[in-house]
């Protein structure tokens, strides 16, 4: 909270240096920007329950309805051609998880006011303005850093992850609050060197390092790698190495086990597993729009494909002493992959043949429904633990009737897509025809990803030791997500944009800041969110 | 349904220009401070605390509590062309809670607020410059009833079942849409599909329509109709469980969705007379009553006197020593509690009804406002009306301060625009 008000304090500040810069001079000037959002999402379907504290019955995020609503100011002091300030604030609307028990609670189901800081830092630029390349550029703040242009939901794993535990947040979720270093020379590679702290975490000042280079050998690929030395500078190392709970630790003697009658404890000593290590990237983009720009089928950015891998925390630890189904055994378990491309934007693939193809997997990936006719509630111990607690099933349901859903269940759903998704397809392409202008949308990007982490994607507390998921045998069924996003922008200032996914999304607490459990987890979850922004 | 594509090409037009057209910026501030103190109130504030006993207690006395606020608005607004501009402005403020001598320590001292204002996007079309349809998107100030001070406007500043009431002199933010065309010669009409924000359960839409009909400068016929709730977005929520009243098979389920019905009447004489010094706004008569929620319910609601709130207001005429003086005065016969705290059910408090009676029936309001130089202004208050403090959130705490005949409070609020 000291660091916000600091943070706005600075805001203040700049907005007013950038104020005393003159208008109408080339330099020094000023440049304003702004913008309103609005958006919706709506969960179709989940089984991840919201961390109420519920006792007689559990409100699921099935079905719930979010939305928000935001505005910014930027403003950008160009004090000469190469130095810059660029700063501004944003602020919004927004409401945690309505549910009819949390509307008890005023505080808890009541409007909410955000304001943020966007961006605040400011550039020097060496070189040539004028130069197509830039031999060194330094950044010093708060701002944006992305490596891959074209992720939307999925990757930018060096800095949107954790390493112990391995945590995947969404694509793009997390700004770089430090020191960047960029250079473009030679031309066809380009180097980032960035020294960052985290402000999302409890351990915020420890500092990381990150190098990512790019290779660019023609327009039609690139490759980068990237290397990040996650918290390597300790602000307490307590709160970094030490977990205060003693199941977040393991014995030096674990992995050779003396069979003395003795336990480990008693002959190794304790060590705790850090949250710090290192992080590797790999990805590559193959962009075939040189190729097509002659037919008049594809778009400029149908077609590009892009993926990345990471390796979340090279070092292996054992289990934990206490909760020994827990530990960093397996670095294949701490490896994201994903995988994304651009589907044509043509009105029949884009508005007709994806759409269908959309829908066909919807149906088919359905969760059955259970019917509950009569129940009965039974405590019974499953012989698994969680910690040092034994998992028990509490709900025995009896006299259930299962409805299989899926492409089997009312199969004229299938039918109306075809039939919905043929009108859509055929019908923007006819009247972009007849009008005689483009129509389609601007972008389509399908992204999967696999991460086989047998953990939940969930960071609960100042641990760093992973959280087991509920069912452990049911581990595998959150290894896969996806997600389907497009755009169409409107001459520059207005953007429709839309999401469906079963991705890595959060929602705010009460609190302001993102709750930890993922609103969708496995195949068969899924949300889509729609919104509408102008930019000026 | 040719209409509403015309209306679509339109602003896909006024869009598109505006995409070609330069665009130019217009930075605003606007710095406020205000001062209010309680004379008398008989309510506590929604404070609660541990008291030296363990017991959770209230803060027991409002009289003689004063309240300040100090914040500054930060806008841009950029225009492209003649027919498109959008605006957004921050807030941001210093404000307090009650002073209480046991109140913890995170309690009394200093709260910064901060938020949006506004920010929408707006389109003029049809000729210009004077553009008979106007569309606003977004989170934008809502009066339909300019010459209201502090009373009234209660299409939107209500709700229903429980059919509480706001006040204030600042109208009200709404977020959604909103068209309004003057194509109709002396008729203004307004359309608004607007989401709750406010109130649990949030998000829900609400389609509203208003018209106004001006007779000769004289008088200003409007009214208004309002289906609050009519998209629920998630139904668990707007019509749930714990609204159920009866007993056994004979319950009814009252929804926290309703409709609203609005008439107001404006009287200004000075046509008919030589106003001499008049200003523009003196002499002012106007009233306004609405029914909030058309539909009975069992127990709670039964009879539907006590679901319209009716005021009436005069602009006494000060000669340009003051730009307002406004005196208003409203009654409004619930006999529940007029607070939106219990939100999650239709079901009104029941101690309230006994706590209060009739008593709280009668709210009354006098307001002065003076420009003294272009972009400042202040405006002073006294009233008995639904005083709430604020919540840092944009909202306010759910319990009105003013309830019984003699609680009392006075207020200035000094504002500078650039």
């Amino acid at each position: 909270m000291r660091r916000k008000t600091m943070l706005f304090k600075t805001t203040i500040t700049m907005l007013a240096v950038c104020a005393l810069a003159v208008r109408g001079k080339e330099y020094p000037r000023v440049e304003y920007a702004g913008g309103v959002t609005y958006g919706i999402t709506k969960v179709v379907h989940s089984n991840v329950a919201p961390q109420l504290e519920i006792t007689d019955d559990t409100t699921y995020f099935n079905g719930a309805w979010i939305q928000n609503f935001s505005g910014n100011i930027g403003i950008d002091a160009i004090l000469s051609p190469h130095l810059s300030l660029h700063t501004g604030i944003s602020a919004g609307i927004w409401h945690t998880f309505q549910t009819v028990r949390s509307g008890y609670y005023f505080a808890t189901s009541g409007r909410k006011a955000s304001r943020d800081i966007p961006t605040i830092n400011v550039q020097y630029r060496f070189g040539d303005p004028g130069a197509g390349h830039t031999p060194l550029k330094i950044t010093a703040g708060f701002f944006d850093y992305r490596y891959e242009s074209d992720a939307k939901s999925l990757g930018l794993y060096l800095f949107n992850s954790e390493a112990y535990p391995g945590i995947v947040y969404a694509a793009g979720e997390r700004k770089i609050f430090g020191l960047g270093l960029h250079s473009d020379l030679p031309a066809i590679l380009s180097h980032d060197v960035l020294a960052y702290t985290d402000p999302y975490s409890s351990s915020d000042f420890d500092v990381s390092f990150a190098y990512v280079a790019c290779l660019t050998p023609g327009p039609l690929f690139n490759v980068g790698a990237g290397i990040a030395l996650h918290r390597i500078l300790k602000d307490d190392p307590d709160l970094t190495d030490r977990s205060t709970y003693s199941e977040d630790s393991y014995s030096a003697g674990e992995i050779a086990r003396i069979d003395s009658g003795l336990s480990v404890r008693d002959l190794e000593p304790t060590i705790y597993y850090s949250k710090a290590g290192t992080k590797v990237m790999l990805r590559a983009a193959f962009d075939p729009s040189p190729l097509l720009e002659q037919s008049a089928f594809f778009g400029p950015s149908d077609l590009k494909v892009y993926a990345e891998a990471a390796i979340l925390g090279l070092k292996d630890y054992p289990n934990s002493y206490e909760s020994p189904s827990r530990g960093y055994t397996d670095i294949l378990e701490r490896i994201p992959v994903m995988g994304g491309i651009n589907v044509p934007t043509h009105p029949i693939v884009g508005n007709g043949i994806a759409p269908l193809g959309l829908a066909m997997f919807l149906i088919g990936t359905e969760p059955d429904s259970v019917k509950v006719l009569e129940a009965d509630t039974v405590i019974v111990p499953t012989g698994e633990f969680h910690g040092n607690y034994e998992l028990f099933d509490t709900t025995i349901t009896q006299n259930t009737e299962i409805i299989e859903r899926g492409l089997r269940y009312k199969p004229q759903r299938l039918v109306v897509a075809g039939v919905l998704s043929a009108i859509a397809g055929a019908g923007t392409f006819l009247l972009e025809r007849r009008l005689g202008r483009e129509l389609r949308l601007d972008r389509i990007a399908v992204e999967v990803e696999y991460y086989g982490t047998p953990y939940r994607n969930v960071l609960l507390g100042d641990r760093a030791l992973p959280v087991l998921h509920l069912y452990q045998d049911r581990a595998d069924e959150d290894n896969i997500r996806w997600a389907v996003h497009f755009e169409k922008s409107f001459m520059d200032r207005v953007t429709f944009s839309g999401r469906v996914a079963c991705d890595h999304l959060k929602l705010k607490n009460e609190y302001g800041w993102w709750a930890p459990e993922e609103i969708v987890e496995r195949i068969g979850e899924w949300y889509w969110a729609t919104g509408l922004s102008v930019s000026f | 349904m040719r209409s509403v594509l015309c209306l679509c090409a339109t602003i896909l037009g006024a869009t598109a220009a505006a995409g070609r057209a330069e665009v130019s910026f217009k930075p605003h501030v606007e710095v406020y401070h205000s001062v209010l103190r309680i004379e008398e109130s008989n309510e506590a504030s929604q404070i609660e605390f541990m008291n030296r006993t363990g017991d959770v207690s209230y803060y027991s006395d409002n009289s003689g509590a004063v309240i300040q606020s100090l914040g500054g608005r930060l806008g841009l607004s950029a225009r492209f062309g003649a027919r498109l501009s959008a605006t957004f402005t921050y807030d941001n403020h210093i404000w307090h809670v009650f002073q209480g001598r046991d109140m913890p320590v995170y309690d009394n001292t200093e709260k910064i607020a901060g938020g949006v204002h506004e920010g929408y996007l707006k389109v003029a079309l049809g000729p210009m410059p004077a553009a008979p349809v106007v569309l606003r998107l977004g989170y934008f100030n809502m009066r339909y009833a300019p010459e209201v001070m502090n009373l009234g406007e209660y299409l939107f500043r209500t709700g229903v079942y429980p059919g509480y009431v706001l006040s204030g002199g600042e109208g009200i933010e709404l977020l959604g849409a909103h068209v309004q065309t003057t194509i109709v010669p002396h008729l203004t009409q307004d359309l608004l599909f607007t989401s709750e924000i406010n109130i649990f359960p949030a998000y829900d839409y609400s389609l509203s329509y208003l018209a106004r009909v001006d007779i000769l400068n004289i008088a200003e016929i409007g009214a208004g109709a309002m289906l609050y709730r009519v998209v629920s977005v998630r139904e668990e929520n707007t019509y749930n469980a714990l609204s159920y009243v009866g007993d056994g098979a004979d319950t009814t389920r009252i929804p926290l969705s309703g409709n609203k019905l609005m008439g107001r009447l404006v009287i200004d004489p000075k046509p008919l007379f030589n106003p001499g010094r008049m200003g523009p706004e003196d002499l002012k008569l106007y009233c306004e009553a609405a029914l909030l929620g058309t539909k009975d319910y069992p127990e709670m609601y039964e009879d539907i006197r006590e679901r319209v709130p009716v005021m009436a207001g005069v602009h006494v005429p000060m000669f340009n020593l003051l730009d307002v003086l406004a005196v208003e005065v409203e009654w409004y016969g619930t006999p529940h509690g007029c607070n939106p705290e219990n939100s999650a059910t239709a079901v009104p408090l029941v101690q309230e009804q006994f706590r209060y009676g009739d008593r709280d029936d009668w709210k009354w309001a006098v307001t002065a406002t003076r420009e003294i130089v272009d972009g400042f202004e202040v405006t002073a208050r006294a009233a008995r009306d639904h005083l709430r403090m604020e919540d840092g959130n944009g909202w306010y705490q759910p319990r009105e301060l003013m309830k019984l005949p003699g609680d009392w409070y006075w207020s200035v609020r000094s504002s500078i625009r650039f």
